[in-house]
């Protein structure tokens, strides 16, 4: 039951990175290389916050704050910066970008992992009975993922602001021609893209400590769960992230830890070439 | 010809910078591997350091346990590196940009962590120590030899890439860069090319990766990090994502010699390629010839 529950914990950031992910490249068609390092920074908010004695709500408010900051300098970076460039050149940018977050992080904090303690319910575990207990951080983890779904769908399907940036993603200049401002969508959800990154960080924080490269290591699980969901689908992305946390979670305990990678990349492999649209799209995948 | 000129050039040069010269020479072929597949086929890969890795440890492992010398354990190495290509190659005909880039960068991961726990095989989180060799008539393999090597190859294959560019394949790689759907029509074989194209950069790589393993004495599994696939990445970007065999040289000169023997960078070196690398796509997005490429065009213009 700890090893479900834990399954699910990480499942749940891997979600929310996928969902970051998925939100940005439905609306601006970059993937985003460097949303782990976005998590990285948020976690560094959080826990460099938390070092100083801030109360609660600016723990988590620092690091949202900072995840908007990011995304709007990668909306900078990519739009404005990158005009010109090819395609294939903005994919690397973001990479580049990555690089130099993670090089920059530990240059400053250097690898050395700084412990976090968990957000809002601290260390506390719920005990099951018979010995076996769950940390609340689990709950916080899985709730928080949650509630952003929620308030993502709700805001997609119903408000104006949803619907406008869903046009934006579908189709930009009949967007631009019914007079959706398109670069202020652009921005937000680049915005809110780095904003779900850095609550990740915040949740992942106390799971395995902050060091430079803790969002390298989701980002490749998240990458999965948003290609399952197609790179369209934000309920694909979260169902994707969780599923992929719980089968890594047992794969670990059943065949070995070294063996982790290695079936991540075959689930990533099996995903691309069984169905590349993802399992709930129904997008017809570019392969040029 | 290059190569006898390479090689007279390396040993004009004084003993330290000699030995840059031989590392930069490895950098050169490697980088016209992945100028290849990035700049001529049009295909983003982050596996090259995962095949120099291969090519280091395959050839080492052999030299060690089978006993095997060196003129037949570097062919057997470069030729696993040319299966295993090909064969990223073929699992990624369905890929495009990024989705390549991720399975490429999975193909790394996976790599790496088989060589942390290859325990005696691959040495573990330390490496192997190469062991020293003989070749036939010239002898002991000591590292001027090696050197000599690596100059001699790299005028060899920055010749044999070029005439390999300009061939037919060279043109259907560049057609499947440009219009995929257009190549297609022309009777091109995508695939056959794309899996070519992974094939001989694979090759090259792990080519390299051998005379690593022999420049350096040892192999080590932190040569082989996603920083160095950046690093790469770097190289040819900054060279030009062009079929041009210049880019390739300059790329690596530029990024490498300098910071070599100037030193001074040391910790900075993450933040070194990072900074050039978006500087360079911000800026000069062609990267050095592909600008003097389009400054020529501007200059002669259209029908001219």
């Amino acid at each position: 039951m700890t090893l479900l529950v834990g399954g699910i914990a990480i499942g749940a950031v891997y979600a929310l990175v996928a969902i970051g992910l998925t939100l940005i490249f439905r609306a601006t068609g970059v993937v985003n290389f460097a949303q782990g390092e976005m998590l990285m920074a948020g976690a560094y908010t959080y826990v460099l916050l938390a070092q100083k004695g801030a109360n609660t709500f600016v723990q988590i408010l620092g690091p949202i704050a900072l995840g908007a900051v990011i995304g709007l300098i990668f909306f900078f970076v990519t739009r404005v910066l990158l005009r010109r460039a090819p395609e294939i050149s903005i994919v690397i940018g973001t990479l580049a970008i990555s690089i130099l977050m993670q090089a920059g992080a530990r240059l400053q904090f250097t690898d050395n992992p700084m412990r976090a303690v968990p957000w809002l319910f601290g260390d506390r575990d719920f005990s099951l009975g018979g010995g076996s207990a769950i940390s609340l951080n689990s709950f916080t983890v899985v709730g928080v993922t949650l509630i952003i779904f929620a308030a993502l769908y709700i805001t997609f399907t119903t408000t104006t602001y949803g619907k406008a940036m869903r046009a934006v993603a579908e189709d930009p200049r009949r967007a631009a021609i019914t007079g959706i401002p398109v670069n202020r969508m652009l921005a937000l959800s680049w915005s809110l893209g780095g904003m779900v990154a850095a609550i990740a960080g915040v949740l992942l924080a106390p799971i395995t400590g902050v060091f430079p490269a803790m969002g390298a290591g989701v980002l490749f699980p998240a990458f999965i769960a948003a290609a399952i969901g197609g790179f369209e689908s934000v309920f694909g992305a979260l169902s994707g992230g969780i599923i992929l946390g719980v089968v890594q979670t047992y794969a670990v305990v059943g065949v070995g830890g070294v063996a982790r990678d290695g079936i991540t990349f075959a689930l990533l492999v099996a995903v691309l070439i069984w169905r590349p649209q993802g399992i709930f799209s129904t997008v017809k995948l570019r392969t040029h | 010809m290059l190569g006898i000129a390479a090689i007279a050039f390396a040993f004009a040069l004084p003993a330290y910078p000699r030995f840059v010269f031989g590392q930069f020479a490895i950098l050169v072929i490697i980088t016209l591997g992945v100028n290849l597949l990035l700049g001529v086929a049009g295909l983003l890969s982050l596996a090259s350091p995962a095949f120099v890795g291969i090519g280091a440890n395959l050839s080492t492992a052999i030299m060690l346990r089978a006993h095997v010398p060196i003129l037949i354990s570097i062919p057997i190495a470069v030729l696993a590196g040319w299966c295993i290509g090909w064969i990223l190659g073929f699992v990624s005909l369905r890929l495009a940009g990024f989705y390549l880039a991720m399975v490429t960068f999975g193909f790394l991961d996976v790599f790496l962590v088989i060589l942390n726990e290859g325990g005696d095989w691959t040495g573990g989180g330390y490496g192997l120590i190469v062991p020293m060799t003989t070749l036939p008539l010239i002898g002991p393999v000591t590292l001027n030899v090696v050197i000599a090597i690596c100059a001699f190859t790299a005028g060899l294959a920055i010749v044999l890439v070029r005439e390999l560019q300009r061939s037919r394949i060279g043109r259907a790689w560049l057609a499947i860069k440009d219009e995929p759907i257009a190549a297609e029509i022309q009777g091109i074989d995508v695939p056959r090319m794309k899996t070519l194209a992974f094939a001989v950069s694979s090759a090259l790589a792990t080519l390299a990766g051998t005379y690593q393993a022999l420049l350096l004495g040892v192999t080590n599994p932190s040569a082989y990090s996603l920083n160095v696939a950046v690093a790469h990445l770097t190289y040819v970007v900054v060279g030009g994502m062009t079929a041009s065999v210049v880019g390739p040289i300059v790329g690596p000169f530029i990024l490498f010699v300098i910071p070599e023997l100037f030193r001074a960078i040391g910790q900075y070196r993450e933040v070194f390629y990072g900074a050039v690398l978006l500087l360079v796509l911000i800026l000069a997005p062609n990267g050095i010839t592909g600008t003097i490429y389009d400054l020529a065009k501007r200059r002669t213009g259209p029908g001219q």
